[in-house]
């Protein structure tokens, strides 16, 4: 009796996520990190997935209650890309920063293989499972908001193809039915010619990229059609941009490209894209819905 | 041998997750820094080791109505307070780091002879909000009822009783204790659904329910033991216990949330206290070694505590893993009024999350006699 036993995995467990909240609370993510994954066997561990992310996203320097606080109600559903593009941490001043790869590794963790707010209710019920699906919805847009602002190549006021870089437009076309949308964009839309993408969008990583600006999109919607928001007197503002969404999933529907935006994980969405045709689809739902949305 | 395997004991690392959930503490233990296993004279002596049953000095004696209430200390943090924002989630920020404590408890029992029996009623609600990258409440809410029983016998050819002035005594203990918990112990983000439900709800009782409650039946059982050294004026004890033998774990309906209450982890501690009475004038001083079974570090082990007093009146003092305690016991005959400031480490490791707190308690028409 007078023997240390040592700790049963789940009192581990509560030790590791114990002492890594402590070291998220004072800024020290890599340790946090590096308690979290000496942690074994908590692929049933809601808490040690919200918490590890949550570390990845400490890299990124989020303050999720600053983001509610202050940027939440800046979100304007009217000019819903534009708006999201200038939120206090969307700015970015280089591909695949730090910042912007610490929020993607977290949201690699919160949606672990299949990335749907249903597996996840399952999985974990509805409360653990939808707390986990406000985390994902917060990061997605805090990281939606990076990847509009850096491809999207935006000035201070949002403005499409007015910022430092050189692009008018995010993807180079040449679907064309995409094509078509571009011709057909008012003057008053930057993007007015095919070719002139970002060039990190256009290179060797274009399916990857063009999967995670996608996923982005796709976790919001699938998120906010499966958690009820409305009585929350906090977050019943982002249950605005889901009838915006719905606008675009229309859209996206009526042009036979709404598949896509059911497609939720970003490997998923990397095997689809390696087919021509879909890549294809994924272009027109570009034009249709990042240049045609986003002035 | 065996100072080889104490000394592994003692250096093992790392701690255990939060607060051991006890079910009710002795308001004088958190004040002499909670170094009570070899003091554990009071009312409470069941939560701390049923050997000391073994000298009790009288044939009876009856704690009919006690109260005790305890809460966040702050005064000692007053300047986070500072323009406290009305927005819940800017005060969030504020509260960020900040354990809050709120706990009221009764434990009317009564000694005889050698036997004990306590009540246990007790509602204790923790909260702690860390990690700005997701923030995530700490939630321990916890409403005790249940009852705890417990026998000691001495051992050995030494005995002593009230009168004794001179001799030592060897004793054993054992108890028994049945508990009710009605609560809920989990880690759940401030932001999600559960959590910003239960924040928009006007009345108290109904934010505790929407953040979710269950309840679980528990049976724990106790060991302990005991050895008293008196000269004259002066008392050695020396106690060894098992609390809550391989946990005192609350059995819960299935749940679709899989949720449930704290689980009251065994916990081997190892208590000294050496004390001289005169007529006029007291003290005590006691440490504890504590989770003697856990792997823990070692400074979050040890307790330390004095007290010194004189007829009306005790003052108390101590150090509970390397935190301070203080206050004071007035003694009225009929009343006896408990008060002071205490801090507790509510964190796995050794002065990782400090949780300041006060304390008060009372105490009503206590009574012995001898048949």
């Amino acid at each position: 009796m007078l023997v240390s036993c040592g700790n049963n995995p789940e009192e581990a467990a509560a030790i590791g996520i114990d002492e890594a909240l402590t070291l998220l609370t004072n800024g020290k993510c890599n340790q946090a990190i590096e308690v979290l994954e000496d942690l074994e066997d908590q692929d049933e561990n809601p808490v040690w997935f919200k918490t590890l992310a949550s570390a990845y996203a400490c890299k990124a320097s989020i303050n999720v209650i600053s983001f509610v606080d202050n940027d939440i109600s800046a979100i304007d559903e009217s000019q819903l890309f534009k708006s999201i593009s200038i939120l206090s941490y969307s700015d970015e001043t280089a591909v695949d920063s730090t910042k912007y790869v610490g929020l993607r590794d977290a949201l690699d963790i919160l949606g672990r293989s299949d990335f749907s707010q249903a597996t996840r209710t399952a999985d974990f019920g509805p409360r653990h499972g939808e707390d986990m699906g406000v985390q994902i919805l917060l990061y997605s847009i805090i990281e939606l908001g990076k990847y509009l602002n850096w491809y999207g190549n935006v000035d201070a006021t949002g403005k499409k193809g007015a910022g430092s870089n050189t692009n008018s437009c995010y993807l180079n076309y040449t679907y064309a039915p995409a094509i078509a949308i571009i011709g057909a964009l008012p003057a008053s839309n930057a993007c007015n010619v095919t070719n002139d993408g970002h060039p990190d969008l256009n290179g060797a990583q274009k399916i990857v990229r063009v999967c995670e600006g996608l996923t982005l999109m796709t976790n919001i919607i699938d998120v906010l059609e499966n958690i009820d928001l409305s009585s929350s007197s906090t977050l019943a503002a982002l249950e605005d941009i889901v009838a915006e969404l719905s606008t675009y999933r229309t859209t996206a529907d009526a042009a036979g490209v709404g598949y896509l935006l059911d497609v939720t994980s970003p490997s998923a969405c990397e095997t689809l894209l390696a087919t021509q045709s879909d890549m294809d689809n994924a272009e027109l739902l570009f034009a249709l819905v990042l240049e045609q949305e986003h002035e | 041998m065996k100072g080889s395997l104490l000394l592994l004991i003692l250096i093992s690392l790392p701690a255990m997750a939060f607060d051991n959930p006890y079910t009710v503490r002795s308001p004088r233990a958190l004040l002499m820094g909670d170094a009570f296993t070899a003091v554990n004279d009071d009312a409470f002596t069941l939560f701390y080791n049923p050997a000391t049953l073994a000298r009790h000095k009288n044939d009876f004696t009856m704690y009919p109505l006690n109260g005790t209430l305890s809460g966040t200390n702050i005064l000692a943090d007053m300047d986070r307070f500072d323009d406290f924002p009305e927005e819940p989630v800017a005060a969030s920020d504020v509260l960020m780091n900040f354990p809050v404590h709120a706990g009221a408890s009764t434990a009317p029992g009564f000694k005889m002879f050698n036997f004990a029996m306590t009540g246990i009623i007790s509602d204790s609600y923790d909260v702690l909000l860390r990690n700005k990258a997701n923030p995530t409440m700490d939630v321990d809410l916890r409403s005790d009822r249940g009852v705890v029983m417990g026998f000691a016998m001495p051992i050995g050819p030494g005995r002593l009783n009230k009168k004794s002035t001179s001799g030592s005594q060897t004793s054993l203990g054992i108890g028994a204790k049945y508990i009710e918990r009605t609560g809920i112990s989990d880690q759940i983000g401030l932001l999600s659904p559960t959590v910003l439900n239960s924040l928009d709800q006007d009345e108290m009782e109904n934010l505790i329910k929407s953040l979710g409650r269950v309840r679980g039946q528990a049976w724990g059982f106790d060991a302990g033991f005991e050895h008293v050294i008196r000269r004259g004026n002066s008392q050695l004890v020396l106690g060894l216990v098992g609390l809550d033998l391989t946990g005192t774990d609350f059995k819960v309906e299935d749940n679709v949330n899989k949720l449930k209450v704290a689980n009251i982890r065994d916990q081997v501690n190892l208590g000294m206290a050496f004390g001289q009475d005169y007529s006029a004038f007291h003290y005590i001083l006691s440490a504890d070694i504590r989770a003697l079974n856990e792997e823990m570090d070692f400074g979050k082990r040890l307790r330390a505590g004095v007290e010194v007093g004189i007829p009306g009146i005790s003052l108390m003092a101590g150090m509970n893993s390397g935190y301070y305690s203080y206050g004071a016991v007035i003694d009225m005959g009929f009343i006896k009024t408990t008060a002071g400031f205490y801090e507790t480490e509510i964190g796995s490791r050794y002065k990782q999350t400090k949780s300041s707190r006060f304390v008060i308690a009372v105490t009503l028409f206590d009574f012995s006699f001898d048949a």
